[in-house]
Parts: C-alpha cells; structure tokens; sequence
C-alpha cells in the first residue's frame, strides 16, 4: 500500500465533504449572501473548508465513540443495581463490548463490502486501482476507530480499576479482530460467492442475537468473566497476530475489483439521490398501477373538463376509496362497539343513565372537529399529491392548461368532488351518531341535536376547501417532487393546531356548532375568494 | 405575424445566462436556436414559454395588421425536450378532451388527427404511460395541429427519434411552418442545416441571425464554430 493513496483518498474525500458543504450553505438564505456557488472555484477557501470539514469528522469520530459507549454501559450499568466506577463493572462492560463491537459491528459492517460515494467515486468513476482502494480503506478505517475507541478504553479501564493497560488492550484486540471479520467476509465472497451483509435478515438476526447476548446476562448477574481471557496479552498478541496475517490476506486478494462490482452500485450508495428517493416516496401511494387503468367505462357522454376529471376520478378510485373505506370501516366498527355497549349497559339496567348520556351527545361537537379533520385531511391530502403526480405535473407544461379559466374549472370541478367525498364521510358519521343515540333513548334538544348534524356536514365541506385550495394557492410541489413551500407546511401545521385546539373547547353545543358554521363559511369564501384571485398566478409546476 | 424579442435578461444566482437577447422571428418560417451546451437556449425557452420570468426585457407580437400584443398563454406552444403527456389518459381520449377543450372546428375525429402523426388507432386505445419517447412528442406535436398556437418552441425535438420518425416530424413542421413562428433549439449543426430557414444562434447571452446564404454551403460547419469560439479565443489572448 502506498502513502500516497491514504492523502490521495483523503484529499478526494474532503473536496466531496468540502464541495457538499458548500452547496449547503448556498441553500441557505442570507448566509447565499456570503457563500456563493463562486467558492467552488476558489481554492484557498475550500482548502480550508476541507480542514474544517476534516476537524469536524475527527470531532464527530470521537463523539460518537463517546456517545455509542455511554449507551451501551453506562446506560445499562447506571439502570443495574452495580457500582459504576468498580472492576465489575469494567467485567460487564468488556462482555457487553465484545458482543456489540468485537462481533455485531465487525460483522454487519465490513468495510470491505461497503458501498460508498467515495468508493463509487474512486474505483468506478476514476478507475483507481481497487485494491489500493480497498486496503487503505480497511487500514485507514480501522486505524481511526483504534485511534477513536483507545482513549475512552483506556480511560475506562483506568477509572474502573482494571489499569489503563487493560484498556489498551482491548483496543488493540477490537482492531485486530475488525481486520480478522474484513479477512473473513472476503473470504466468504471468494469461497461461496456471498455477501451477507447486504442482506437485511442476517443484519436483523445478527443484530438481535448480540443484543441478547450482551444485556440478557446483566439482570441474573451471570455475566462470565471475558476479560480475563480476552485481555490475556499473549491473547492479544495472538490476535494481532492473526490480524497481521489477514492483512497480508487482505492486500494479495485478487477478488477487490469485482467484489467493489458487486457491492458498490449507484443505488445501493447510502445518501445518493437520498432527496430524490425521500421525494419519490412521499408520492409512492399515489402512483398508478396497472390494475387502476381500465379503459373499458364509457365517458363519452361527458365533454372538456368534465371528461377529463371523470377520467381522472375514475382511474384514482382506489386511492380515493382506500381511506374512504378505511374511515368507513372505523366508523361502521365504532358504531357496531357502540350498539353492543348499548344492549349491555340495558341489560345490566342502566338504560336510564345510557339515555342522560345521550341527551348530551352534541357536547361530542368539539372531538368531532379533530377527528373529522384527520379523517378528511388523509383523503384531502392523498388526493391532492395524486392530482399532482398524475395529472398537473404534465399538464402544467402546457399553457392552454395554465390559463385561469381552465384552472379554475378544474378548481371547481374538482371541489365538488372532494366535497362529495367527504360530505359522505361526515354523513357517516352523522348516521353513526343518530343510530346511537335512537337505540340508547337520548333526547338531546331537536334543534341543537340538528345544529350538530348540520355542523358535522359543513366541516366535510369546510376540510374539502381547506386541502384543495392550499393546493391550489400555493402548489407547493416540484418537478423534482420536493415540497418547497414553507408557508404550505406552516399553516397546513397551523390547521392541525387549530383543529387540536377546538376538540379541548369548552362552549355550549349551539354556541359551537354555529361557530362551526360561522367559519366553514368564512373560510370558505376566503379561500375560493384567494383561489380565484390567487390561483391563476400560483397554479405552477416550481 | 412576428414575435419580437427586446432585450430580454435573466439569471440564475450569480450566473447571467441571458444577457439582453434581442430578436424578431418571423411567421412562415422554421428557426433554428443553436448554442453550445449551457449556453441559454432552454432559459430562452422558458422565459418565452412563461415557465419562469425574465429579469427585464420584452416579448411581444405583432399581428398581420400590424397590432402589437403582449403573447397570452396559448398562444406558444412549447415542446419540451423530454415530452410529458398525462399518463393516466389514452391518446384517443387526450385527442378527444383537446379539441373539445380549444373547439376544433376540423371535422377530424380522434383517431383521424391520430393518423395525421403516424400513430395508429391501437396505440390511440393505450394509455399513454406505456408510449415511447417518439410517441409522446407525436402528442406533443398534435397539440400545436389542432390548437395552433402562433408560436411555436421546440427544444431540441428531434433528438430521441429514429431515423423514420424524424422523417415524418421533419415534414410535418415544414407543413405547418406557414401558419406559425416556429422556433426550435438544438446543437446538432446538421439538422439546423436540413430543415431550418434561418439560423441564430445564441451566444454569450445574446442572439444574433448568422448569414443565411451559408447555411448550405460546405464551409457552414467552419463558419459557426468561429462563430461561437471567436470570443474565446480572444479571452484566452486577454488571459
């Protein structure tokens, strides 16, 4: 191996880390002021990026070894009823650490089989030798965990009693037995063709299997005395031996170049299009299937818009009706509970009590408020990133359909229908509350009882409005699939913080169905009155 | 009818990519955009297109009677490079729902303009998610047919087409080219050659027409590339 491959690597890697955090900080309003996409050119300023960015990678190094044993023992030892600062606990601590470090870690994680931006950079891209790569990697790696991991063991060691030396030693066994694990998954890829680690059972079962190991022993104070054997230094020596020979191993593997083939691919790369994928996922649940696409219903009947969001409705049916029987189903099952408490509770001779309780159904006005927004707002939300994903994202590129008539006929069109649906969802609910309270003989007063009917219905329209007129004000979604409108998500939040807010009001039923009525129409009117104002302007594909 | 371009900017961050790009396009003919990669040709596109604004400049047309207008809307169609067609419809239904939409007073029916590109009636019966590259810019194209809009944008059209296909779209811009301001962009020399009319080519920000009269002579080729390089050249002498 050569010197240079370790500052050649290194150099490559702080550019990447250097040139990322710059395009970062471009992102950044006010600091775009400052950090300009000109700093890539410059090369002082990156080198000094890189620096910073190097100084922070051994910070986080560090902290993170800090940060992973404190979890792993203090946290344990702290929960035991064990002295913490005692040779036990070291006892303890070196048994949790071999389970966790010396076989979890080494053999979930190999670098060897890992597949990096650098690495993909390197070998693939560059056409740098990959066992130069492969073996400075492994040395490098495990050279700055030892370096990571010995201070805190020895200080640990030191602390606890055990010596200093002994933590030492451990350091130097977990190095050695890392290069041991490196030597025996490529020997494994060579042998038998395998790679288990990029398998997620192995991970899960590996992962599972240590966890008990480590910590089922603490709470039965049957944790065997490792240490003794373990930080043996003739045991350490043979270790480090053995790491040395597998080195050796290591940097004569003919396989690196394949192997680098077979594990290194663009989309196995941790964080590559990272924001791309997050962004395609979010629309995973509005994408079209085959089994959506029937083309055998009959719209001729229908012409221009019509036709176009009949089409649309009908081929997105399920992503409409999937929540809408869900709800359904919540609603029916509540409704089925309910009547079945009934007949007990009239059973047991308690009808009168069950009908006082139900002469106050309408003071349930309030809940209803929150439960029908996240009921609507899961239909309201879906359908709109469907709109989007299958619809506006290709017809925005058109200018016929960007013109303010045709936005607000779809606008329009498409309200009844979301209204529809959720107008079907609050008689649902409407339906559920009459059965109930008839079969359990409340007599809430007529007219209020009507008013909180009559509420429940206007919030359909009321979260309708509310979800397809933000779409429609700020279509937040771009190109990319991103949501880029910060005022989008503030007040969708501030919605929710609203809608939480009305279910712990404390009013009389008429005075807060009427203040439910007195917004769904000013709200109402506001946004249709923003859309058409708005819409025209802001209906855009960012 | 022609479309006049005045001093149009626009940039992005630090970068300036249109630098006061000022031109007149003329109805009846087929332009070609040429530029060298990153050179602006899409910006352009999009700023004519109302994708986004430009920072400052004018766009305008000018009617037969010679009435000047600011361009709505519809009235430029722009092809983009990667062709995006509703994929949840069929063709036939994309067709059918389009002349209603703009009043299509042809008498053609869905199938009829379908034919008109070269798509037969059971690709018209597919849904248009499993349409090829070629089919969806035969959508693209059909649109301009039966909306005509007095502008048209094409960024770099012909590109994604085998050699059949891009036969057919060649003709058929040639038909339509007398009714409409047809602009398309592209850094393939040769095609600008073969179909367009006149050449302009944008460069360092700003558009300038080249010398029609060499458009088919051999030493065209040279000719642009000195074009586009000469600022270079004097850069590198400046460095």
């Amino acid at each position: 191996m050569k010197v240079n491959n370790i500052f050649l690597l290194y150099r490559i890697r702080s550019a990447m880390a250097g040139n990322q955090l710059i395009y970062w900080l471009t992102r950044i309003k006010l600091l775009n002021q400052v950090f300009t996409d000109k700093l890539y050119a410059v090369e002082d300023g990156k080198l000094a990026l890189s620096m910073m960015v190097s100084i922070y990678r051994v910070v986080r190094a560090l902290l993170g070894k800090a940060f992973y044993l404190a979890l792993t023992w203090l946290v344990p030892l702290a929960m035991s009823d064990m002295k913490i600062l005692s040779p036990d606990s070291f006892v303890t601590s070196v048994w949790i650490f071999f389970w966790l470090s010396f076989v979890a870690g080494t053999m979930i994680q190999p670098v060897s089989m890992e597949a990096s931006q650098l690495k993909y950079t390197c070998v693939r891209q560059m056409g740098m030798d990959a066992t130069q790569y492969q073996e400075t990697e492994i040395l490098t790696n495990h050279l700055a965990a030892f370096a990571g991991f010995t201070p805190f063991l020895m200080v640990w060691g030191g602390v606890t009693g055990a010596g200093v030396f002994r933590g030492l030693l451990l350091s130097l066994a977990l190095a050695a037995v890392r290069v041991m694990a490196e030597w025996f998954h490529l020997w494994l890829y060579a042998k038998f063709h395998l790679l288990p680690s990029s398998k997620a059972i192995y991970i899960v079962g590996v992962v599972v299997f240590c966890m008990a190991a480590a910590y089922i022993p603490m709470p039965f104070g049957l944790v065997p005395n490792l240490a003794q054997y373990l930080l043996y230094p003739a045991t350490v020596t043979l270790l480090v031996a053995l790491g040395c020979m597998c080195a050796r191993y290591i940097s004569r593997y003919p396989h690196h170049y394949q192997l680098v083939l077979d594990t290194c691919q663009r989309d196995k790369i941790p964080g590559a299009d990272a924001k791309k994928k997050a962004n395609s996922a979010q629309f995973e649940q509005v994408k079209l299937r085959d089994s959506d696409l029937d083309t055998k219903a009959d719209f001729s009947r229908l012409h221009g818009w019509k036709y176009l969001q009949a089409i649309f409705f009908r081929r997105h049916r399920r992503m409409l009706l999937k929540p809408f029987f869900v709800v359904l189903a919540i609603l029916g099952g509540v409704t089925v509970l309910g009547c079945g408490g009934i007949f007990w509770f009239m059973a047991q001779g308690e009808g009168a009590e069950l009908a006082e309780v139900f002469s106050y159904v309408t003071k349930a006005l309030p809940i209803c408020v929150f439960l029908l927004y996240l009921m609507d707002n899961t239909v309201g939300e879906r359908i709109c990133k469907a709109m989007f994903y299958n619809c506006d994202l290709a017809l925005l590129r058109y200018g016929w359909y960007r013109e303010r008539d045709a936005i607000l006929k779809n606008f329009f069109l498409r309200w009844r229908m979301l209204c529809g649906v959720n107008l079907l969802l609050s008689g649902a609910a409407c339906a559920m509350f009459i059965l109930l309270t008839l079969l359990a003989g409340g007599r809430p007063p007529m007219g209020e009882f009507i008013l909180f009917l009559l509420a429940l219905l206007s919030l359909g329209v009321f979260f309708a409005t509310h979800s397809l007129a933000m779409y429609y004000i700020f279509q937040p979604y771009t190109s990319d699939l991103d949501t880029k409108n910060p005022m989008f998500k503030f007040l969708n939040i501030a919605m929710y913080a609203v809608c939480w807010a009305a279910s712990q009001v404390k009013s009389t039923p008429t005075w807060f169905a009427l203040l439910v009525f007195g917004m769904t129409v000013v709200y109402s009117v506001v946004m249709l009155i923003l859309v058409l104002r708005r819409a025209p302007k802001t209906f855009r594909v960012k | 009818m022609q479309l006049i371009l005045d001093q149009i900017t626009k940039s992005f961050g630090t970068k300036e990519v249109l630098k006061g790009a000022s031109f007149t396009f003329k109805q009846g003919k087929i332009y070609g955009l040429l530029g060298r990669n990153g050179s602006g040709k899409t910006t352009l596109f999009n700023c004519l297109a109302s994708e986004f604004p430009a920072d400052s400049g004018t766009v305008s047309l000018v009617d037969e009677y010679g009435q000047t207008s600011t361009p709505k809307q519809g009235d430029i169609g722009y092809v983009l490079s990667t062709p995006v067609v509703p994929e949840f419809l069929t063709g036939v239904e994309f067709v059918k729902f389009f002349q209603e939409i703009t009043g299509d007073q042809s008498g053609r029916t869905p199938d009829q303009w379908l034919e008109l590109v070269g798509l037969d009636p059971d690709d018209g019966r597919r849904l248009m998610r499993g349409y090829s590259h070629g089919m969806k810019h035969k959508i693209q194209m059909l649109c301009f047919l039966i909306g005509k809009p007095p502008v048209i944008l094409l960024d770099e059209p012909l590109t994604s087409f085998d050699v059949v296909a891009a036969l057919e779209m060649k003709n058929l811009l040639r038909e339509m080219k007398e009714d409409h301001i047809i602009l398309f962009s592209t850094h393939i020399l040769q095609l600008a050659q073969d179909l367009c009319d006149e050449i302009v080519l944008l460069h360092q920000g700003e558009l300038e027409g080249v010398d029609n009269a060499k458009i088919h002579t051999p030493e065209f080729e040279s000719y642009i590339v000195d074009l586009l390089t000469q600022d270079e050249g004097e850069e590198e002498v400046e460095a």
